[in-house]
């Protein structure tokens, strides 16, 4: 008998429950136009509004756990909204701030990154200072634009160029990446198969303890790595195109196409993935550090750093054998649940009028889709990669949330190669 | 778990009957995939729903505050709210410009739509309705799908073009200003030969749909018939193939008969028109056995039956709605207005 998909249920009733976003909707409305620069079309804090300023800088739900949920009983909507009105004066400085700083950015010329993302906490910390923007805020402006964009990531991953094109660095580095691999061990630990599937289960039901910080304290991720070592067993996950996995180059080049699977590539070329896309916040480190610290992380279980992000290994690959063509026999509720998002995709596809699967679309756009566990699997290693790196094991992470969304991710970009398979003249069919 | 509106409640049930691709407009938001039919003018979508807990965050906007009790208490009928939610006609709005940009029918008597003005329309409301929507950089892509947008949308509609102006700056994404590709429709019309050039003694002949699901949007003419003609000539008989174009892009190929004779397709400026040399066998082929299959295999494996003749009549019968009475600035531009 098939378990039923784990679906988050509806939440408990209680009278006067109300949504958090239509919480903070209503108490945005308040705030009139002064906000206008930080909301969307719809009159709501943008995305990135609530991602960079709201939640980390007013709300803080790590430090106010009952503000977090979803749901919020009349006492909890009413603390949120009074957080939020406390804020109404700095917020609306910052909304003055961030046009400022667009005018700067336009002055100076700058097209690169995304201003939301580059601007907006600078522009809280000016609000915060300084108060709304007063006579000499141009030259502020002007000041902090600079100031962000010289800290920003492009400049980082050229300082780790030119660091591994010294030779004596290089050196240096090499040795540090022999000794590190030389004093790699098999844990010797053991996985609890039944345990990781009742994790999995538990979050893709939406439960609020799902027991992953339990298998993270039990080093559940270090142990589950001692499997890659077996021959060919990195490549069946999609982490490796080799047989065996092996120390990484030191390197010092790369091409945003093409690079190799995760466990292949060199030191520079797992620095410049994450460092090279352009969007994210400020990388705040030496590139000495960083070099060093991926040095370590490769020769890491699971060539990561944080014990939460191997258990997320972990459980994504014990989540991406529901992934199959056809559902496998025995498959959990969650790979059933995470299957419903695959599946769906069939649908949303015809429904987008895109080629369809067994469709004469290039033979390596095909493969990608039949190869979707593996893509998965490397996906899922990248953005963890990309956490480590941004040296978020501080902020919570919904489980669900990274599992199920790599999955998006995946399916945006194959629907992404399948639009441009149609509109590309040059392209062959297989 | 499914919220399926009917005229007088809304009906909480477990299974949704999948609307037909052609016939449906789609937005997938946070926890529920919303689907009109535009067969029906309804104002609310059928929600087919994944995760309650997110969906609930929004769900209120489209369906009235009712719905989130009648969800928890699994009563099966609720009763229908007075009026849609704030968000309901933008959403449904973002679904319809998603049904025009796959399945607007496009042919002898439909124009075509303004791809520019789609794109850019599309990601101005993307990013409006980011908050209930499933993909977090949903906004992100549209406007760099709308990067090439802004000559043309500046062209038709001021309004939208500093719309997406302002956003493309918001989100760092820099304008391809270069001049419009797609502004030369007309051109295509000035073609040399068509179907018919060649000569000969037509022996037989006949027509056969296209099925829309086969070939790429705005491509073959959805509302043409594919033509094809057994022809004698210089001792010589050839199977001659076109089908009414509405614009290059699709790469269709035909098959003849119960052997599939393989015709490949190529565009004319008016038609996709193709000939190859007629096995001997194809005269003598009862009625019957003339069919003709045509599609473009990057779309499908095979060639997919032809969408329903009064489904079809529906949907040109809906834009034709729409061209008298549009909803969108790729509509009105189509029909040749101002906005």
């Amino acid at each position: 008998m098939a378990p039923e998909p784990a679906t988050p249920a509806a939440p408990p009733r209680a009278p006067g429950r109300a949504a958090r976003s239509a919480v903070i909707a209503r108490v945005w409305q308040e705030f009139g136009t002064s906000v206008a620069p930080l909301s969307n079309g719809a009159g709501r804090p943008s995305a990135r509004s609530s991602k960079l300023i709201l939640d980390p800088l007013v709300i803080r739900p790590m430090q106010n756990p009952d503000l977090a949920g979803g749901f919020l009983a009349p006492e909890q909507a009413e603390a949120l909204a009074d957080r939020l009105r406390a804020a109404e004066a700095v917020l609306a400085a910052t909304a003055a701030w961030f046009l400022a700083l667009k005018r700067a950015r336009k002055a100076l010329g700058i097209t690169d990154g995304n201003p939301q993302d580059l601007y907006f906490q600078r522009c809280f910390e000016l609000g915060t200072i300084h108060g709304p923007p007063a006579g000499d805020a141009e030259e502020i402006a002007e000041d902090a634009v600079l100031d962000v964009h010289r800290s920003a990531g492009e400049s980082i991953l050229a300082r780790v160029r030119s660091l591994l094109g010294d030779a004596a660095a290089a050196d240096r580095v090499q040795r540090a990446l022999d000794a590190a691999w030389a004093a790699r061990s098999p844990s010797g630990g053991t996985v609890d198969a039944a345990r990781v599937r009742a994790v999995l289960d538990a979050a893709a039901a939406g439960a609020p303890d799902d027991g992953v910080d339990a298998l993270a304290a039990a080093l559940a991720g270090t142990a589950s790595a001692d499997t890659l070592e077996s021959d060919g067993a990195a490549r069946t996950l999609g982490l490796s195109a080799r047989d065996r996995i092996g120390a990484p180059a030191v390197g010092g080049a790369a091409a945003k196409r093409d690079l190799p699977r995760p466990f292949d590539r060199s030191i520079f070329e797992r620095l410049f993935a994450d460092l090279s896309s352009g969007s994210n916040r400020e990388v705040y480190a030496e590139a000495e550090d960083l070099v060093d610290d991926e040095v370590a992380r490769s020769a890491g279980p699971w060539q990561l750093a944080h014990e939460e992000c191997r258990v997320l290994m972990l459980l994504g690959a014990e989540l991406a054998g529901g992934l199959a063509p056809r559902p496998p026999a025995g498959a959990s509720a969650a790979q059933l649940r995470l299957r419903e998002r695959w599946e769906r995709e069939a649908y949303v596809r015809r429904a987008l009028r895109l080629p369809g699967e067994t469709s004469g679309v290039p033979a390596e756009i095909r493969a990608d889709i039949e190869d979707v566990h593996r893509n998965y699997l490397r996906r899922l290693w990248v953005r963890l990669h990309g956490r480590e790196i941004r040296d978020r094991g501080a902020e919570a992470v919904a489980v669900w949330d990274v599992l199920d969304g790599v999955l998006r991710s995946v399916i945006m970009d194959q629907r992404h190669r399948l639009k441009r398979a149609l509109t590309d003249e040059r392209a062959e069919s297989a | 778990m499914s919220i399926l509106p009917r005229p007088d409640r809304l009906v909480l049930g477990d299974a949704a009957v999948p609307v037909p691709p052609h016939l449906a407009a789609v937005v997938e938001a946070r926890g529920a995939l919303l689907v009109w039919r535009i067969d029906r003018d309804e104002a609310l979508p059928d929600a087919l729903i994944h995760d309650s807990a997110a969906a609930l965050q929004w769900l209120p906007e489209i369906y009235g505050a009712g719905i989130a009790d009648a969800l928890a208490s699994g009563d099966t009928h609720a009763a229908r709210p007075a009026a849609p939610g704030a968000a309901a006609e933008r959403t449904r709005l973002l679904a319809h410009l998603a049904w025009c940009t796959a399945w607007w029918p496009a042919g002898l008597a439909v124009p075509r739509l303004p791809a520019e003005l789609l794109a850019a329309e599309t990601a101005v409301l993307t990013a409006e309705l980011e908050y209930l929507l499933d993909a977090p950089d949903a906004p992100d892509r549209a406007l760099d799908a709308a990067r090439g947008a802004l000559v043309a949308t500046g062209a038709a509609d001021g309004a939208l073009a500093a719309a997406l102006r302002n956003l493309l700056e918001d989100y760092g994404i820099e304008p391809d200003e270069s001049a419009a590709a797609g502004a030369a429709q007309a051109d295509w019309a000035l073609a040399a030969g068509g179907a018919g050039a060649g000569g000969g003694l037509t022996a037989a002949t006949g027509t056969a749909e296209v099925a829309w699901a086969g070939v790429p949007a705005q491509t073959v003419a959805a509302d043409g018939l594919a033509t094809w003609s057994l022809v004698q000539r210089d001792g010589a008989t050839v199977l001659r193939v076109a089908v009414p174009a509405t614009g290059p892009g699709a790469r269709p190929v035909a098959r003849f008969g119960p052997d599939g004779l393989v015709v490949p397709l190529s565009f004319d400026g008016l038609a996709y028109t193709g000939e190859t040399a007629a096995t001997p066998g194809l005269l003598r082929l009862r009625t019957a056995d003339r069919t003709l299959r045509v599609h473009d295999p990057r779309m499908t494996a095979e060639a997919p039956d032809p969408e329903p003749a009064a489904e079809r009549a529906a949907v040109l019968a809906f834009a034709g709605a729409r061209l008298a009475h549009p909803w969108t600035s790729a509509e009105r531009s189509a029909a040749g207005g101002r906005p």
